[in-house]
């Protein structure tokens, strides 16, 4: 400990060549700021394993050798059953605040979850079952009581709520993603659309069975993109820029809870500079979407009745066509709703 | 060795000297267009000459494909008609065509020279005709071509071209064109389904008479508030009238789907409210979102600002850069008090025709000032 001192206050420990290994010089010298904190942290180390062995050292006593040394020493019946209480009602708060704290994130993991709600049920069984177990535990109060037994269902207790408690952040990242999804609400159409544009852009989609995330926003089926070249007055799909007379583009579009009659689609063709291709700047124009305004291509003015399979169809002539990929997007009310590319050699 | 040395070297100098050509012949433009041509327009104006140089698509008059490429213009003061005005004019004309001819390889052929509506009925008035003759002899004279025709343009064929040259085939007989100039406001719209008859719309009023007689009212106060207090006095008083009667006098509600503005108040509150659309020529509005964008001007100008508003921009793709100078010029332009009136000039006669059940759809047109070119190109070429 002087030692330590020594080296804490800035001196050096400096020991005589001739004499006994205990027969310690001291010399003064300049404190060092290095030196100094590396014996303070060394201290801090050794008083906080210092007081953790005590702590753990009375929690044992505590727990397990209080009853025997209380039968050792030969106290009254009345004493005993007074401490064997106190531990009880200690346990009990703690179990309470426990409980308190399950409960709350509980609640919070109700309101988010949906996805993991079944992970969530079988966690929620295990917590039901031990909490029961402490319940019957604690009923037998007196000298008799297995308290060790309750302390260890309480830990265990602890520990389900910990992994509750993880269950609930995986349930708000996954709350997170799903808002995102709806916001974009076509992730599973990009992927879809993609691979179909590679393979020469006609997307079908097998039916109108997914539901709209949001009520009032139409499904898209049957997305097809091409380019046309027109031979003999005759339209021919052609896949090179060069031949490319004009783009041509359909698709399905369908929607059970619509309660407007009239609705507007929005085409977006975006070339491959990333331009946004038109077919004249009076058909053009700018929307809003969730990614802030978009450029459309074209705008098509739909009569709908709920529930029917409307066809739509659009074309689009421009007086230049690049070779690279061509990207379809179809929005409506600003979310995208089909996706589609097709590349233009 | 050194022979085949010698045959390489020259060679690559015949290439060099080839491709020289090759890209002076382009006159470094950046085409738009696939079997696009170039031309030029040279315009003698009221103010001074202007000469446009636009790339005429294929698809010009199907949906008015066509792009300016240069605008440049000299002050001469032509209507003036004294002597000094009259050279300032003819050495304009003159060297605007060397230009376009010398510069820019724009063949003689593909030159169109005019004068304008403007020119002509102030000479009219003032009884100068022959100055205009003069004017067009003078400078054939120096261009040594005396078989090239100098065109007299009147107010009709010059708001008929303008019609013709911005309005899309496919719109050309449901689409009211109506420019709004510094002075005064007119257009246009073909009412029988052909091109021969062009119902004419008049109206006294334009972007700086609203605000000179704005500015008259406000005396000593100059401040935003006040102009904007007094400027919807104007409006509601004697512009009200006259956007009224001269709406109705030509019948276009009835005739027409869609209503186009040109002029520089359209180039300049297209360009503010949609910056994005910065390469198109026609922007598409409501009435609701100008008369939001006029609350704007009023009441949050600083948020026009070409920084401010290419903040806003988001999409990557967009060009920025242009953007951002483009609103610089609107704002050297127009200052806020202008801008201000012609935007309130530009919903009074909206007003007239935003119905509430037969919705039109409006334009904002940005290259109003040189549609008459390409249709002029057109006809010429055409003939």
């Amino acid at each position: 400990m002087d030692l330590c001192l020594c080296k804490s206050k800035g001196f050096k420990v400096v020991y005589a060549t001739n004499s006994l290994p205990f027969d310690r010089k001291i010399e003064y010298t300049k404190p060092n700021m290095k030196d100094l904190k590396s014996p303070i942290l060394i201290l801090l180390s050794a008083l906080l394993l210092i007081a953790t062995g005590l702590l753990i050292t009375s929690l044992y006593y505590f727990y397990y050798k209080l009853p025997v040394q209380v039968t050792a020493a030969g106290k009254s019946g009345s004493e005993t059953t007074a401490m064997v209480k106190n531990t009880n009602d200690s346990l009990v708060k703690m179990y309470a605040s426990t409980i308190t704290e399950l409960e709350k994130n509980f609640d919070k993991a109700w309101t988010n979850t949906d996805s993991l709600k079944t992970n969530l049920d079988i966690k929620l069984d295990e917590f039901h079952n031990l909490r029961n177990e402490i319940i019957t535990v604690l009923k037998e109060r007196g000298a008799n009581g297995d308290l060790g037994v309750a302390r260890q269902k309480i830990v265990e207790l602890q520990q389900k709520i910990e992994a509750l408690h993880y269950t609930n952040m995986d349930v708000e990242k996954e709350n997170k993603r799903l808002i995102v999804l709806l916001s974009r609400l076509t992730n599973y159409d990009n992927k879809f659309g993609q691979q179909n544009g590679a393979t020469g852009g006609i997307a079908n989609r097998p039916s109108f069975s997914k539901t709209s995330l949001n009520g009032d926003i139409f499904l898209l089926n049957e997305l097809r993109f091409s380019a046309i070249q027109i031979e003999n007055e005759r339209e021919q799909e052609t896949t090179k820029a060069d031949q490319t007379e004009k783009l041509s583009g359909s698709f399905k579009i369908k929607n059970r809870n619509i309660q407007t009659s009239n609705a507007e689609i929005m085409i977006v063709v975006v070339q491959p500079d990333g331009k946004v291709a038109q077919n004249s700047t009076w058909d053009a124009g700018t929307f809003e979407t969730a990614e802030g305004k978009k450029i459309y291509s074209g705008k098509l003015s739909v009569d709908y009745n709920k529930g029917e399979v409307k066809q739509l169809v659009f074309s689009l002539t421009a007086d230049k066509y690049q070779h690279g990929d061509y990207t379809l997007k179809v929005y409506h009310k600003g979310i995208l709703i089909g996706e589609i590319k097709k590349t233009l050699s | 060795m050194s022979r085949s040395n010698t045959r390489i070297i020259s060679l690559i100098a015949c290439f060099i000297f080839i491709l020289s050509i090759c890209l002076n012949a382009q006159g470094n433009f950046n085409l738009k267009f696939k079997n696009s041509a170039v031309y030029a327009g040279i315009e003698v104006g009221s103010k001074g000459v202007k000469m446009s140089i636009l790339e005429v698509g294929k698809n010009a008059q199907k949906n008015g494909a066509f792009n300016i490429l240069k605008d440049t213009s000299i002050n001469t003061d032509f209507i003036s008609f004294s002597d000094k005005t009259f050279e300032a004019t003819l050495n304009g004309l003159h060297s605007l065509y060397q230009a376009a001819l010398l510069d820019y390889n724009i063949p003689a052929e593909r030159i169109f020279s005019v004068i304008s509506s403007g020119v002509k009925m102030q000479a009219e008035k003032d009884n100068k005709k022959s100055w205009i003759l003069s004017l067009s002899d003078s400078f054939l004279v120096r261009i040594k071509e005396p078989k090239r025709k100098v065109e007299l343009i009147d107010a009709m064929a010059e708001a008929r071209l303008s019609h013709l040259g911005i309005v899309p085939e496919s719109r050309r007989y449901t689409t009211f064109l109506i420019d709004i100039g510094s002075g005064n406001t007119k257009g246009g719209y073909f009412p029988n389904g052909n091109t021969e008859v062009l119902k004419l719309f008049n109206l006294n009023w334009g972007t700086k008479t609203t605000a000179n007689a704005t500015d008259v009212r406000t005396g000593d106060d100059k401040t935003v508030k006040n102009f904007s207090k007094h400027l919807a006095r104007v409006l509601a008083g004697a512009v009200d009238t006259e956007v009224i009667y001269a709406v109705n006098e030509s019948g276009a509600y009835n005739m027409s789907d869609y209503i186009a503005f040109s002029g520089g108040i359209a180039w300049s509150v297209a360009n503010l409210m949609y910056p994005e659309l910065v390469e198109n020529s026609v922007v598409p509005v409501t009435y609701s979102e100008v008369e939001k964008f006029n609350d704007l001007l009023v009441n949050n100008y600083a948020m026009l600002s070409d920084v401010a508003i290419v903040k806003t921009i988001t999409d990557k793709s967009l060009d920025k850069f242009a953007i951002g100078t483009e609103i610089k010029r609107v704002n050297k332009v127009f200052d806020q008090k202008s801008l201000m009136a012609g935007t309130g000039l530009l919903l009074k006669i909206m007003r007239q025709f935003e119905g509430v059940y037969d919705k039109k759809q409006f334009y904002l047109v940005k290259n109003g000032q040189v549609g008459w070119i390409s249709a002029y190109v057109n006809q010429k070429v055409s003939k």
